[in-house]
This record gives C-alpha cells, structure tokens and sequence, in this order.
C-alpha cells in the first residue's frame, strides 16, 4: 500500500497518471482526490512540501493552475484542500479537515444530536464552505430551501454562532419537530398548548434561554425576525431595568 | 428581566393573532349537514383526471367523503393542481360553461373531508396541518369519523325500524271496502226479506196464486228479477273487492321478500363497519370503504323502502281508480234493489188501503 507521498512521487516521476506501467496500475483524478480527502495529515504535509504541486504540474496541468490560484488567493490550507479534492472529485461526500460525512441529512441530525464536531463545522461554516457542498451537491435545485437555509445560517454566524449551528442541523436534517419531554411538535401553537395545557411554563422557562434546539427551531420555522425582536425587547427592557435600578439606588444613597 | 417573563413575551410575539386563528379553526370542527343524502363516497379521488370528472358531472350527484390523513392531504394537492388548471382556462370551469356565474373555488388549508353538492365543492375546514400534530389530527379524523358512523348508522337504524313497521303493518292489514261491506249485507238483508215476504207472508197469497191484476203481477215479477240480477252482480263485486288484500299482499309478496332480506344484510354490514370501525386506531384507510359501503347501501335502502311505501299507499287508490265504471254499476245495483225493496212494501201498502 503506497502513502499519498509515494503516490504523488511516481505521478511525477512517471508524469502520467500511469503510475505502474508494469502492474497497469493507473489512478485517476478522482482516486487522487479521495486520497488527499482521506489522508488529511498526509495531504497537508504534501501541500506544504510542494510535492502536491509537482506532481500536478507533471500529469494535470489544468489542475496545478487551479491550485496556484487557490494559493495566489491565500486560502488556509485547510480550505484550499478542501476545495481541491471537490475539483478532483466532485463525488466526495462532506469532508473538511479530518471529518467527513456521507450524507448531510444525517450530518443535520449529527447536529442536532449534540455528536457532530461543531468547532470544525463552525469553520466550515465560517468559510462558506456547507454551502459550496450543498450548492456542488446541486441540492440548491433539488431543495432550495435548505441551500437558502444554509446561508442564511452561515450569514448569522457572526450575530450568534451556536443558534446558526444549531439551526443548520435543522435545515440539513430537514427535522421540523421540536422534541420537549420525548414529545415532538410541529409548530410553535401545539408547543404553547402543551405547555399552558401541563402548566409547564415556569419549568419550560427556566432553560428555555440555554435551549438552543428550541432556538434553531424558530429560525427553522422561519420565526427569525420575532426572535430578533423578542431579543431586542428583552435587552431593552433590561436596560431600562438596570437604568431604573441604578437610579433607584443612587436616590437612596 | 425574570426568565418566566421573558418566555411569555416570546410566546406572546410568536403567536399573537395566530393562537386567536387556532382556536376559531377548533370551534369550526364539524360535519356537514348532508348525512342524508349521502350518495358516494371518494376514497380514491388519487387522480386529477378522476376528480375533474366528478367535478364536471357535479351537477348530478351529491358527494361526501370522509378521507384518511395522507388521501386527504392528496386529494388537496390534486385540487390544487385542478384548481391551476381551471384558472388557466376557464372555459372548462363547470361553474361558468353552463354559463352560471358562481365561481369555483377551492380551499386549500388542512382539509380532510370533501364534499361535491349542487352548492358546489366544499371542504370541511379543519385544524390545520400546520397547527396540530400529525398524531392529533388523526385522532380528530377519528373521532369524526366515529361521530359520522353514529350518525350514519342511527340514520339507517331508524329507517330499518320503519321497514319493519311497514312490513308489520302491511301483514296485519285489514284492507277492507267498509262501504261496499255494508251495502253487501244490507243489499242481502233486503233480499231475503223480499224472497220471505213474496213467498210466505199472506199479502203476497195473490201473487202466489196467480190471481193477482195483470199489472201489479208484471211489476212485481220484474221486481224479482230486478232484485236476482242486482244481487249477483253485487255478490260478485263484493267478492272481487273481497279478495283484494289478498291479491294485493301476493304481488306485494316479492317486494316484502327483498325489504327484508336487504335490512338483514343492512344489520350484518352494520355489524361488520361497526368492527371495523373500533379497529380503525389501526386500519384508518379501511373507514372509508365501510362508510362508503353503508352510505351506498344505505342510499339504496332508502330508495327501495321509499319505492315499497309509495306501492303500498298508492295501490288501493289505483285500484278504485282502474275500477270506477264498475263501481258506479255497483251503485246503481245497489241502488235498484234498495228501491225495488221500497217499491214492493210500497205496493202492498197500497193494496191494503
């Protein structure tokens, strides 16, 4: 079993994808992409060496263009890997850095299960690249809504990271339920019901605002904007409770 | 801020108006008051094709159907697609090509019950899906389902209960002619009373002997023969209408036969529904074929009995109707011995004085 290293040796010692004439061992651009999909240490090692880029030159002249210009842009390396082995394999499944899931439904549920890695997701994220899967994945056609899910949940990262993680789960896994005391609910109104109906508001209030799932779940339902103004009210209010607070005190003193 | 504040507020933000919208949709549960003329039931309105045929013969029949969840939320997405359709060419609209102007609509939001009258297509407005539970909605579908049955099922519990009134009725009939009854004893009383007078009481000695005038001889003769024409034609209209009943419950036999062979299969399909029915937690697609099999046979009962009653009623009428020269003769035979009774007493009266 040769290493990505000796792989990338013979491609340009051979300066043909036929990297074993002997054996007729020829590889293709896509078994080089999963290879450096799934040999992230490796991949970076060779990327940094250059011998990624040798090698490329010697058998795929298009392709060393198109990683010089991803190095001309000054991508990460994490990045610029990752959009790399999407150009020499479009089939791969979702693969950044070490991580890699197959499908992004059960990715979605990976997320909201709590068990998906959400530092790694978040940077995705953060460099656009969830919606590059989705969209090279075409399920910006098959299911637009999730695309415009996606980036709606990349746009928010600044404003809240952990509500946008969250609520990409809910997008990915199309999940539309919230689940609260092993019940499921559909829409917000059924919620309300439950809660006045069991009268367990107070108990449902207490972690409501550390409840992210619940969170990601208005967005999802597309209560965005209330929640932003609900957000503002409270802070407002706030403010004018500490203001008054603090006046209160200072008469007193 | 205290965190139960800050919940209701969000609640109170989230659902407003909408919670307002909820509850009226709940207060709106119900069926339609078209039990009765249940015709068909569509538990496979699945194609559009199929469905723009039942709107297009709309005019005709009277539609309603109860439908499972999923073939409910089907039929919705066919009449949506319908609906397209018929806004895109609007000549194929059944509202407007017969030149009517109602306009043809079609709601679209949770329905689960459809129906297809002569006041056009209409849904039951239902929670919508959009805010019940899946598992919620069915258990209302349930439940109306069940209260549909009930409904169906006391409807035709009571239109057994009048068959079998009828039939009961028709049995213990006593369809007799009283007046003709009356005028038949009487007609009789006065000719034996004549046949007696004329041959043993004295006065009419003359007569017996032959020494009678000429003319009294001559009338009291026709009398006689007067009086036996009369009475046979009587004795046999009286025994024609005698035996009217009894020809009357032998071609009626048949019909009876039928009625009561359909209501004890009403009452096993009944059962079978019934069953059926307690099973639907489990088998919700299975409602509505029963409700379709009872609607139908129901329908077709009701058609039958009505059919049996307007035979019963209506016959006796017919028959007096089919026979009125007879009974004017009957009448004027009736008539002739009652004078020719009158005439004779009259006559020895006379000759008395």
């Amino acid at each position: 079993m040769w290493s990505l290293k000796e792989i990338l040796e013979k491609l340009e010692t051979q300066r043909s994808y036929v990297i074993d004439p002997n054996a007729k061992i020829i590889l293709t651009q896509e078994q080089l992409g999963e290879a450096l999909s799934s040999n992230f240490e490796d991949a970076m090692e060779v990327l940094t060496d250059g011998s990624l880029l040798r090698a490329l030159q010697a058998v795929d002249e298009p392709m060393a263009d198109k990683l010089i210009n991803y190095q001309r842009d000054f991508l990460s390396p994490e990045v610029l890997l990752f959009y790399l082995q999407y150009d020499l394999n479009p089939n791969l499944p979702f693969s950044y850095r070490d991580i890699a899931h197959r499908e992004i439904r059960t990715l979605g549920e990976a997320i909201l299960a709590g068990k998906a890695e959400k530092d790694l997701l978040v940077e995705a994220m953060r460099h656009q690249l969830m919606s590059f899967y989705v969209k090279l994945k075409k399920i910006d056609v098959s299911s637009p809504e999730i695309y415009e899910g996606v980036l709606f949940t990349e746009r928010y990262l600044d404003t809240n990271a952990d509500v946008a993680y969250v609520t990409l789960g809910y997008y990915l896994s199309e999940r539309k339920f919230y689940r609260f005391q092993n019940r499921r609910f559909l829409s917000v109104t059924d919620f309300y019901r439950y809660l006045a109906h069991r009268k367990l508001f107070k108990a449902f209030a207490r972690t409501m605002e550390q409840d992210l799932l619940f969170f990601g779940w208005l967005y999802y339902l597309g209560n965005g904007d209330t929640v932003e103004k609900w957000l503002k009210t409270v802070g407002e209010i706030d403010t004018l409770t500490y203001q008054e607070a603090n006046a209160t005190s200072t008469e007193a003193k | 801020m205290k965190a139960l504040d800050k919940t209701v507020l969000l609640f109170e933000l989230l659902l407003g108006t909408d919670m307002a919208r909820v509850n009226e949709k709940i207060d709106q549960i119900h069926f339609s008051d078209f039990y009765g003329r249940v015709v068909r039931v569509v538990p496979t309105l699945a194609r559009t094709q199929l469905l723009a045929d039942v709107v297009e013969r709309y005019h005709h029949i009277d539609l309603y159907g109860i439908l499972s969840i999923q073939r409910a939320l089907e039929v919705e997405q066919e009449l949506v697609e319908l609906d397209r359709r018929i806004r895109l060419l609007p000549t194929i609209n059944p509202y407007l090509a017969d030149g009517g102007e109602r306009p043809y609509e079609v709601k679209t939001v949770g329905q689960v019950g459809v129906e297809i009258s002569a006041q056009g297509m209409r849904f039951d407005d239902f929670v919508s899906h959009q805010g019940v539970l899946a598992r919620h909605r069915n258990k209302v579908v349930k439940l109306k389902a069940f209260a549909w049955y009930k409904e169906a099922k006391r409807g035709l519990t009571e239109m057994i209960d009048d068959s079998k009134l009828m039939l009961q009725k028709i049995r213990k009939a006593k369809l007799t002619f009283k007046s003709l009854g009356f005028q038949y004893v009487f007609t009789s009383i006065l000719v034996v009373g004549v046949v007696v007078f004329l041959l043993f009481f004295p006065q009419s000695e003359a007569y017996r002997l032959g020494t009678l005038n000429w003319l009294p001889r001559t009338i009291y003769t026709g009398i006689v023969y007067g009086i036996a024409v009369c009475y046979g034609f009587l004795s046999i209209a009286h025994h024609h209408y005698k035996t009217y009943p009894f020809r009357m419950a032998s071609s009626l036999r048949r019909n009876v036969a039928k009625q009561q062979k359909l209501s004890d299969t009403l009452d096993e399909i009944s059962e079978t529904f019934e069953r059926q029915l307690v099973q639907a937690t489990k088998m919700p697609r299975k409602i509505t074929t029963s409700i379709h099999k009872v609607a139908v046979i129901g329908e077709q009962r009701r058609h039958n009995t009505s059919e049996l009653i307007d035979y019963v009623y209506s016959e006796k009428e017919f028959y007096f109707e089919r026979h009125r020269a007879f009974l004017v003769l009957h009448n004027i035979a009736f008539a002739g011995i009652v004078l020719a009774s009158v005439a004779i007493v009259m006559a020895q009266i006379l000759q008395l004085l």
